[in-house]
Order: structure tokens, then C-alpha cells, then sequence
């Protein structure tokens, strides 16, 4: 299991999200689209870092930004 | 239906889908070489060019797609990694339309959509149909169109121990797929297909369907449509008409049939000329994902997609002026060395990244994960249904072909 104390801190501009659910498919585990098909984090270390960096990567709006590291929840 | 009788009148289906038929003979279907190499060679020259893809590719016929032929604006083409990405990503200055969408007033056809929207319009017209197409809904449309498709497109043939799967089975999913959703019944799926450029003919059909759907709602994709409401700048909340239900439907039998269907045969074909790949995935169907993720990566079916500038703008060392059609060569990005080692190789054991196979910005491909359920559904249910299914060593071996639509020949295969 990641370490969640350390865990990315992934910011999500949901005005910038349009539900793409790229994050989703890249990072299932981390992230999920909500009811209003905006993305929310469901568990910040909820897969390894180098997916969730992907996942931010290819979220085509640039919604995600990581804001740093550090206790997440 | 009787479990060997064919599904779909497969003549009319080779005769719909064969790249180098009269439908896509205008997109570069005759096409038989491999463009990558001088893909290369433009990016390594210079990132962005003034010149239309083909042209700059030293091919002097015309060929047409999203963006061409735009007779009397300057044209320009993006080949690395960055640039395409940029173009992307900056739909503010790289525009889907050089004029506003007019769904109501304007004429029919695939290209008065959402496609061409941008902005706030775009987000409430792709919002309206988001939902459906998300990754939490796959097991939906598993459930209800693609399985019962594949399996019964498989009975045809299984019995045979031959089959030509580019025609007969990746052809057929896509279309009966999304035709299904929409509630059309399977012996009018290729009327369907067939009239694409004829959009009052797929209004006809369509129509009865819409009204029944407007009576009584059922599970599927075309009540989604006829039940949403569309939010406009003042906040008021409309049903849509029969325009708009038209233009989402155009739009989506034209870019989710035809484009799954080539991805599908180019995966399979990629993975039957390589046994030993082939064989990896059998024992590891883990190793399907990274199969399709490579296939839409190493040679996505659609090269190219296009903007249009919205303003003079310089852009990687060149001046573009407003106006200007700038053509994304996305099959190059995909296949910079910048970015992917050993680009050209179709590699099963390369890190997942993301390409731009799908695009990328606000109008990223909508049926993104729908496509991936269809070709994952589909290759795993051969694989487990057809023990031993490999190329027919007597059968010509698939190639690539194809300019901006790109997709696999023939793909005759023996099992059991
Ligand atoms: C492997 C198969 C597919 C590929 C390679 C593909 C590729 C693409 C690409 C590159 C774009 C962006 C076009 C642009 O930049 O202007 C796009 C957009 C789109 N695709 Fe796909 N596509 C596939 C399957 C599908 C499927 C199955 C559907 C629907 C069921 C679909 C529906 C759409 C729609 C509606 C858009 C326009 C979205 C917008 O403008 O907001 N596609 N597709
Ligand atoms: S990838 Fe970006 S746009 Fe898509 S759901 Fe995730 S945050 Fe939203």
C-alpha cells in the first residue's frame, strides 16, 4: 500500500473539469467522476504516485495541478 | 436468429467499409506505404510547418478530412509532442470551427454539432451527454449492447474455423453498438451507415424512435437525449428538438462506428503478426489494456484533426495568421522520440502514458472509453472463444493502409 502521510496533493478546478474521466482511467483508485460529472478524490494515495502524475498529465482541460505533498485528507 | 446465419448482410458491410470504396477512397484510402518515416523526418525538421500534412509529405493528391480542403486559407502542420499538445490545450486560439454553429438554422451533417462548438456552448451541448459516455458507465454499455454483439457475431463464424475478422466481426460491433443504444433494430443498422451524408434519410428513421422514446423512456443512450434539457445563457432549461437529437446522433454514428472499428482491426492485426505478443496477452489478460493502450498510441486510426487560428499568433517559430487551418499531425506526437523510446515499436511492456490517439482539450474523443470496452470485450472473447486463433498461413497477412483514415485489409484467421 502507499504511504498516505505522504501522499500528492492534487488540487481539482472544477470549473476546468468537463468529466472526461481520463484521471479515472489512468488513476481508478485515486479518482472518481461525481453525480455532477465533475471529478473528486476519492482516496488521495489510492494508487502509486507515478499514476496519479499521469493521471494529471492527461487530463485534457488541465484540471488537476499538484500543490504539493503532505498529509492528505 | 438461427446461431450460423449471419447477422448483417456482410457484402453490404465490405462494401460500406472498405477503405478504398467510393466512402473513403477521398481520405488517402489507396494509400498502401508507411507514413511514419517521413513523419519523422518533418519533425525533425521543424516542430511546426507552414503546408498541409499530405502535401508536406511530398503526395500530390488531394486528399480530404476534418480541416481540408479549406481552399482559400493558409494551412499548417504540428508534428512533435509539444506542439500538438499545445494546439490542444489552448482552445482559445486554436479554434474546432471557423464559424459559430448554427444546429437549428444550418444544414444537417456530422460537422454542424458539438464538434464544432466551442466554449461555454461546447460544455453545455457535451454535457448533456458526458454522463452516458464516462468510465463508470462501460459496464452499461457491456451490459447491454456490446456482449450480446460479439458473442453473436462470434457464433457465426465459430463453428467455420476460418473467419476474415476485419469485415465480418471488428466492422459490424461498432455500428450494431452504437445503432443499438440509439434503439434502432439490427436490420436497419447499415441503412443507417449508409446514409450518413443523407441526414433527412436518418431523420426518417430516427424519428418514430425519438417519438416513442418521448412517450416512454427506456435504458438506452437516444432516451438520454430526448429526456435531457439544455441549460441556455439565461439559466432556462429546454427539452431538445428533433435538430439537436439529430446533430448529437450524426455525429455520433459518424464518429463512433467507422473509428473503432479501424482500431480494433489494428490491434488485431498488430497482435496476429506478432505470435509471441499474441500469446502474452492469452496467458495474461491483464496485458489487454496495454495491448489497446499501444495499438491507439503506435497507429491511431485518425492521424490528423484540425483548428482554425483565432488570431495572429507566433507559434513555435512560425507565424500563423488569423484564419489560418492548423492540422494536428497526432499520429507523429504520438511517435516522438522526445517522448517514447523505440517509438516505432509496438511494445506491450512500455510504461502506460498518455497519447493523443484520443486528442486532447475540450473536445477530447467523448466515446474514448466506450471504444476501449468494445475492443476489449471483443478481443478477450476471441481469445476465448477461438482456441488457436492465428493468421491463415495461407491468407495474404493484414497490412496497414490508409492516409487520414487509417485501418487494417483483410484479416483471414483459422482457429480450433
Ligand atoms: C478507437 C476509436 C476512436 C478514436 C481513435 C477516436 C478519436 C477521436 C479524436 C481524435 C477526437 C478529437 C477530434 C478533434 O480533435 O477535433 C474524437 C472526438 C469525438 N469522438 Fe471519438 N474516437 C473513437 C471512438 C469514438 C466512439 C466509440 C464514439 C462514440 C460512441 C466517439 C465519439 C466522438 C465524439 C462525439 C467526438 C467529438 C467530441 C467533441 O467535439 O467534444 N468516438 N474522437
Ligand atoms: S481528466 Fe480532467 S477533465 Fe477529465 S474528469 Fe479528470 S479532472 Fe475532469
Amino acid at each position: 500500500m502507499p504511504d498516505s502521510s505522504r501522499a500528492l496533493v492534487v488540487a481539482i478546478d472544477r470549473d476546468l473539469c468537463m468529466g472526461s474521466g481520463m484521471c479515472v482511467m489512468y488513476a481508478g483508485n485515486t479518482f472518481a467522476v461525481d453525480e455532477q460529472t465533475k471529478a473528486v478524490i476519492v482516496d488521495a494515495a489510492g494508487d502509486p504516485e507515478e499514476q496519479i502524475l499521469t493521471a494529471v498529465e492527461a487530463c485534457p482541460t488541465g484540471a488537476l495541478s499538484v500543490v504539493g505533498t503532505g498529509a492528505a485528507t | 436468429m438461427g446461431p450460423t446465419k449471419p447477422m448483417l448482410d456482410l457484402e453490404r458491410v465490405r462494401k460500406v467499409f472498405d477503405l478504398s470504396s467510393n466512402y473513403l477512397v477521398a481520405t488517402g484510402g489507396n494509400y498502401r506505404d508507411d507514413p511514419y518515416p517521413v513523419w519523422h523526418e518533418l519533425r525533425a525538421q521543424a516542430p511546426v510547418q507552414a503546408g498541409k500534412v499530405h502535401e508536406l509529405a511530398g503526395i500530390t493528391e488531394d486528399f480530404f478530412f476534418h480541416g481540408l480542403p479549406e481552399p482559400d486559407r493558409p494551412h499548417f502542420s504540428a508534428f512533435s509532442w509539444d506542439a500538438c499538445q499545445a494546439i490542444y490545450r489552448d482552445d482559445a486560439t486554436f479554434s474546432s470551427s471557423p464559424v459559430a454553429v448554427d444546429i437549428k438554422g444550418g444544414e444537417a451533417g456530422v460537422t454542424n454539432s458539438l464538434l464544432s462548438m466551442g466554449g461555454s456552448e461546447h460544455r453545455r451541448y457535451r454535457g448533456l451527454v458526458q454522463s452516458s459516455f464516462g468510465p463508470a458507465r462501460a459496464r452499461w454499455w457491456i451490459e447491454n449492447w456490446i456482449e450480446a454483439t460479439v458473442h453473436a457475431l462470434i457464433d457465426c463464424f465459430v463453428e467455420r474455423g476460418t473467419a476474415e475478422l476485419n469485415v465480418e466481426f471488428c466492422a459490424a460491433i461498432p455500428v450494431l453498438t452504437i445503432t443499438s443504444s440509439f434503439g434502432v433494430p439490427v436490420e436497419q443498422a447499415l441503412d443507417i451507415r449508409e446514409s450518413l451524408s443523407r441526414p433527412d434519410e436518418i431523420l426518417r428513421i430516427l424519428q418514430p424512435i425519438v417519438a416513442a422514446r418521448r412517450d416512454q423512456p427506456q435504458d438506452d443512450l437516444i432516451s438520454v437525449l430526448v429526456q435531457s434539457e439544455l441549460t441556455d445563457e439565461e439559466g432556462r432549461a429546454q427539452r431538445l428538438t428533433d435538430a439537436e437529437i439529430l446533430s448529437f446522433s450524426l455525429l455520433l454514428l459518424a464518429a463512433g462506428s467507422g473509428t473503432t472499428w479501424k482500431q480494433m482491426g489494428i490491434t488485431l492485426a498488430a497482435l496476429l503478426r506478432r505470435p509471441a505478443r499474441l500469446q502474452a496477452v492469452r496467458d495474461d489478460r491483464n496485458l489487454l489494456k496495454a495491448a489497446i493502450e499501444e495499438s491507439v498510441r503506435w497507429a491511431p486510426t485518425d492521424p490528423m484533426f484540425s483548428r482554425w487560428v483565432t488570431e495572429d499568433v507566433d507559434f513555435f517559430g512560425v507565424r500563423l495568421p488569423e484564419g489560418s487551418v492548423m492540422h494536428i499531425c497526432l499520429a507523429a506526437a504520438n511517435r516522438d522520440p522526445q517522448r517514447w523510446d523505440h517509438p516505432d515499436e509496438f511494445d506491450l511492456a512500455r510504461p502506460i502514458r498518455p497519447h493523443l490517439a484520443f486528442g486532447s482539450g475540450p473536445h477530447v474523443c467523448i466515446g474514448q472509453h466506450v471504444a476501449r470496452a468494445e475492443m476489449s470485450v471483443a478481443i478477450a472473447a476471441l481469445l476465448d472463444r477461438l482456441p488457436g486463433l492465428r493468421l491463415d498461413p495461407e491468407g495474404e497477412p493484414p497490412a496497414l493502409v490508409g492516409y487520414y483514415e487509417r485501418g487494417a485489409t483483410a484479416i483471414p484467421v483459422v482457429f480450433g
